[in-house]
């Protein structure tokens, strides 16, 4: 007996050497420890092995069962590292197929320039306002030092609306609903869309502009320049050359138009075609506010300062990305809106 | 405002070259536009003489002319104008010569005779529209002198915007008195010498003013015997320089005045008055009156008119009558020099549509002190260009006459709003120098600004005047002493961010579309959450355009079509944007939307990803918002939407809270072809303003499940128009201790489903909070809700 268990040992670790395979390596334990199996059969065997010598055959056997049971686990194992490594050398990906995902959508220029702005000037300190965008002549234009039958007016063609409306020219009547409903100080910036009687390459009838402005006591002009400095050099650049010039518009005094260094020729001008060779570029205008503007919100003009700047998202757009129709915003064609 | 730089030399001499000048006037609020040189496209034409003439031996009409031009030999020239003939000056243009238009002038064989060079007519030389003959100069021309230099024609202008304030710039004077005030040059104010003979003028008309408050300021002058002519090259060229047609010698006179001193004058045919006696009144009754362009105007009671008589002559500031036309045959002269209301002026002039460099003048107020002035000017000037003679005297009726009023200007306020350093003295030398007078006043100036500055008004116009002498650079740059407030934004700003962000994630690009509208349009898409009617507008850049958008999709479908019709495949697009209606009570409203569209295929790339949009792509990526927003909860969906225009069968109302929040859907197929939109499509468009409106409750953490679900699938078959969700609602509510989730996961119809049947597949999620279920309890909770469902559903199970 002893003679028959060496030899099932041997055998099992022959066929164990052979078995490159789990299936193999599965097959071995079925002959050797299965139900009926060569080994199992020893075992059942032990009952006729007489009772002086079953404790040393007894150990005999478990000690041979042992042995074979562990050289089926690592021949398993080795077959397992067989496979995986056979698995790894036949699996192949292609990966220069293209990634399957929704196509990342594009914010409109318009609306990405408008939160590099507002975020800018919420940074200095201003909060954004809202105001309708139909308007009554009152706070579009009267409230605002437009008088009626004046050629100011001209300066803003009008869109007319049933019932004595009109569709606001600029955010500026935001200033005054500001101004009707709170007390100063107040730093406060009004975004949105606009409307003119208008409409070629670089007019669209409706067109956007964000608004900002500022009253305090012993609010001055240099103050303005030091806020709009300040943002345009964010906007455009710490090293941007600024400077404004007198300009007039209704609602402040003195007015005034900011110009930046020219981006395309780097403020030299010459045949530059953006700047049209002055070397500037004319971002925004602003002024402090007109007296009368005060007056039409019962503010003291001579207690309270201020000043206010509006600027034209399209054409920061247009000049920022060098945009050469303001229609093609609205004409929404998605090879446009792709490249923002 | 054309500006020639030759012209504003008369004026005032200043060392900048042009382009010093054009930065020193742009930053003193004069903005230049552009500037153009002029005369520098003729080169080679020089004065000559023809010192002889004789046929031309081949052809009738062509004359050889013998040309001198100081120098060498006489050239012999073909020329086949009339008028060539000995003795005459002419402008020569030698082989090699340059005229405008690029045109290169050569030695040439006419009709067998060798010709050298060219005589120019006017119209080579670009300097009328078309002209008989060649150009015949004085005889006082210095032979051989280049011609564009002899005539002027070299010159430098400049387009100056004026801004509405700066009437007194729209004339070569008042931009030469601001050219002395930036630049400190010495400004030469022009003299006038009159010479009058005859009749006084006093004896053949009078003038009454009957409304002060529309015309302050009449003069008039009679001018006699003048012989209606085309102008003289010079006066013709000054006009040309500022982009104004040549008429005749009276009314270019009128012109070029009100060009060099900013003061429109009339000529009036003295025959032609049916009385002499001028009278400036409102319209009052008179209705029509036939303009110097022909057409019969009406008129409305307030019109400002110029009349003799009954009979209406002008329209005050606006146009002259044809009656009193100046025409061929006048030989007598009504000259009118006037102050004009800027707003009637301005009313009468746009209710006509009748904008003219005399309207535009008066609109920004002329210079009342400039009246008389200006009439002399062009008296004296048409006395010398017609042969006419000015009568003795002048008409000045000047019934508003005000005095002058001194305006406050405390030095220490221009500090205070500048925020500068400028002393007293700085100040009052720079009021000095605009032309104003200052007069001590206690501790401020008063000042009285010069006549033709109108503009200047109030204590603030004078520090603006002080900021822009001195110049914006020299004011400092500060930051205002204020406490630091940290800035903020309305909630649907920030709501938009947040939205954007997830839609360009899903796929969708952002458009931003006109808020016009075609009644059409309106009625297709009628939108939601709004009363009343569309918004109308009473001047519409397109009369298909005349309404305002009442739904958001409008923008969308457009934006559909256009890339469509482009070729676009995948069209996912979004925008967030204003809709606007009249309410019941007339007032205007608007609110602000989100809508888009998924059209075509959907945004997806890569292997197997090409398919249509389904209603669930559209359904899923609103649901991601309101999970966002944590609003899941509050929304549900009904079948049907609330425009007829959207399929009944294929498209939702989107409820929060039970209220109307959006909708969702495919368009009708009759709409579909009303809008032109076709193809797999899904619109939606949501309530931005009730979104932004809608509380939402702080998350709280909840503690995680200490132990395991047991997750059963659950299939049963119900009817084709079963709602999906009836059993989810039912299932959560059915056992809420112990069922954490149920949710749809697959519905499939055809075989082996009955026809009109469709089998749908649930996963319902069992947890218990104190402990781990048991098989057993997980398939007796099974058994009990398929038997619920069947009670509740008349559903069938599946096995
Ligand atoms: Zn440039």
């Amino acid at each position: 007996m002893k003679q028959e268990l060496e030899e099932i040992r041997a055998a099992a670790i022959a066929a164990l050497a052979s078995a490159a395979t789990e299936d193999a390596v599965e097959d071995v334990r079925v002959n050797y420890l299965g139900r009926k199996g060569r080994l199992t059969g020893v075992l059942r065997g032990m009952r006729d092995v007489s009772p002086d010598e079953r404790p040393l055959m007894g150990a005999l056997v478990n000690r041979i069962k042992d042995e074979v049971e562990s050289a089926i686990a690592e021949a398993l194992t080795k077959a397992r590292a067989i496979e995986r490594s056979r698995r790894v050398e036949s699996e192949r990906i292609d990966v220069s197929v293209p990634g399957r995902r929704a196509i990342l959508g594009h914010a409109h220029p318009l609306t990405q320039v408008t939160r590099e702005l507002v975020d800018v000037f919420v940074g200095l300190g201003f909060s954004v306002a809202e105001g309708p965008e139909i308007e009554d002549d009152y706070h579009n234009f009267e409230a605002l030092n437009f008088p009626h039958d004046h050629p100011a007016r001209d300066m803003q063609d009008t869109l007319f609306v049933e019932g004595g409306w009109v569709m606001r020219t600029h955010t500026s009547p935001v200033q005054i609903r500001v101004m009707e409903s709170e007390q100063p100080p107040f730093m406060v910036i009004a975004t949105g869309a606009t409307y003119r009687h208008d409409s070629d390459a670089t007019h669209s009838p409706m067109f956007h502009q964000i608004e900002g402005f500022m009253v305090d006591r012993g609010v001055t002009f240099a103050d303005l320049k030091g806020v709009l400095t300040r943002a345009v050099r964010e906007l455009f650049g710490a090293d941007r050359a600024v400077r404004l010039r007198p300009s007039f518009f209704p609602f402040t005094e003195p007015s005034a138009e900011l110009d930046i260094g020219c981006f395309g020729c780097g403020g030299r001008g010459g045949a530059c075609r953006l700047c049209k060779g002055t070397g500037w570029i004319e971002v925004l205008g602003s002024g402090m506010i007109d007296p009368n503007v005060f007056r039409a919100v019962g503010y003291d003009p001579e207690e309270y300062s201020g000043f206010a700047f509006g600027i034209g998202i399209e054409r920061i757009a247009m000049l920022k990305y060098q945009i050469d129709d303001i229609r093609r915003f609205f004409a929404n064609d998605l090879r446009f809106l792709k490249q923002f | 405002m054309k500006l020639s730089l030759r012209w504003l030399r008369e004026f005032v001499d200043t060392p900048l070259d042009t382009a010093a000048l054009c930065e020193r006037l742009t930053m003193g609020g004069l903005e230049v536009d552009g500037v153009e040189e002029r005369g520098d496209e003729i080169r080679g034409v020089v004065v000559a003489r023809i010192a002889a003439t004789r046929p031309h031996p081949e052809a009738d009409r062509l004359t050889l002319c013998e040309v001198e031009t100081g120098g060498s030999a006489p050239l012999l020239v073909v020329c086949g104008a009339a008028n060539a003939r000995s003795g005459i000056y002419v402008a020569f243009a030698v082989d090699g010569a340059e005229l405008p238009g690029g045109r290169r002038i050569g030695n040439a064989e006419i009709r067998g005779v060798a010709s050298s060079g060219m005589l120019c007519s006017e119209a080579e030389l670009d300097l009328a529209d078309d002209s008989e003959g060649i150009l015949e100069l004085g005889s006082d021309a210095p032979l051989g002198r280049d011609v564009a230099e002899h005539l002027g024609l070299r010159d430098t202008v400049l387009e100056i915007s004026i801004t509405p304030n700066r009437g007194d710039c729209l004339s070569v004077l008042g931009l030469a008195r601001e050219v002395s005030l930036l630049t400190g040059a010495k400004l030469r104010e022009p003299s006038v010498r009159i010479r009058e003979s005859g009749a006084p003028c006093s004896d053949e008309v009078s003038v009454r003013i009957d409304d002060a408050a529309g015309c302050r300021r009449y003069a008039a002058r009679v001018v006699r015997g003048v012989r209606i002519a085309p102008s003289p090259l010079w006066l013709r060229l000054r006009l040309q320089a500022a982009g104004l047609r040549s008429i005749n010698n009276v009314v270019d006179v009128t012109n070029l005045v009100m060009l060099e001193r900013g003061q429109p004058l009339h000529a009036f045919d003295l025959q032609r008055l049916a009385r002499r006696e001028i009278v400036v009144r409102r319209a009052g009754d008179t209705s029509a009156l036939q303009t110097l362009d022909g057409v019969v105007r009406a008129l409305q009671s307030d019109d400002l008119l110029i009349t003799t008589g009954a009979e209406p002559i002008a329209l005050a500031g606006v146009m002259g009558g044809a009656d009193t036309e100046v025409v061929d045959d006048t030989t007598d002269l009504l000259l009118e020099s006037a102050w004009f209301d800027p707003s009637s002026v301005r009313r009468t002039a746009r209710r006509l549509d009748l904008g003219s460099e005399a309207s535009y003048r008066f609109e920004r107020s002329v210079d009342i002190d400039g009246v008389p002035a200006a009439l002399d000017r062009a008296a004296a000037l048409i006395e010398e260009l017609t042969g006419g003679r000015v009568a003795p005297g002048i008409i000045d009726e000047y019934p508003g006459c005000r005095p002058a009023q001194p305006i406050e200007l405390r030095p220490q306020r221009v500090n205070a709003i500048l925020g500068c350093e400028i002393d007293r003295q700085e100040v009052e030398r720079t009021m000095k120098a605009l032309g104003a007078t200052v007069v001590e006043a206690g501790g401020a100036l008063a000042v009285t600004p010069p006549s033709f500055r109108t503009d200047l008004e109030r204590e603030i116009d004078l520090i603006e005047e002080i900021a822009r002498v001195v110049g914006y650079d020299r004011i400092p740059t500060t930051l205002p002493k204020r406490p630091l407030t940290s800035g903020g934004m309305p909630i649907r700003m920030r709501l938009e961010r947040e939205l954007r962000g997830l839609l360009c994630s899903a796929g969708l690009c952002e458009l931003v579309g006109l808020a016009f509208a075609t009644t059409a349009a309106n009625q297709q898409l009628p939108g939601i959450n709004l009363g009343g009617s569309a918004v109308q507008l009473l001047n519409p850049l397109s009369r298909d355009e005349a309404e305002l958008r009442t739904s958001l999709l409008q923008s969308v479908v457009a934006m559909w079509r256009h890339n469509r019709n482009q070729n676009a495949t995948a069209i996912a697009g979004f925008s967030f944007g204003k809709v606007y209606w009249r309410q019941d009570d007339g007032l205007p409203a608007e609110g602000w939307r989100l809508a888009g569209v998924l059209a075509g295929e959907m945004p997806l790339a890569g292997l197997g990803a090409r398919r249509p949009p389904e209603f669930v792509d559209v359904k899923g990526m609103l649901e991601n918002l309101f999970a966002h927003l944590d609003l899941e909860a509050a929304v549900s969906w009904q079948l049907g939407a609330p425009w007829p225009t959207l399929h009944p069968g294929k498209s939702a109302s989107i409820l929060l809270d039970d209220q109307l929040l959006g909708v969702a859907g495919a368009l009708h197929p009759d709409a579909e072809l009303a809008l032109d939109a076709d193809g797999p499509h899904w619109l939606f468009e949501i309530d931005l303003d009730r979104l932004a409106s809608r509380s939402v409750t702080p998350r709280l953490f909840r503690g995680l499940p200490r132990f395991p679900a047991v997750v059963r699938d659950l299939a049963i078959v119900v009817g084709g128009d079963f709602r999906s969700a009836d059993i989810v609602r039912f299932v959560r509510e059915w056992n809420r201790e112990l069922v954490e989730d149920v949710c749809l996961f697959d519905e499939y119809v055809g075989s082996p489903i009955a026809p009109g049947k469709k089998s749908l597949a649930y996963s319902v999620a069992y947890r218990a909070s104190d402990r781990t279920l048991t098989d057993e309890e997980v398939n007796a909770l099974q058994e009990q809700l398929a038997a619920a469902l069947e009670k509740k559903f008349k559903v069938e199970h599946r096995q």
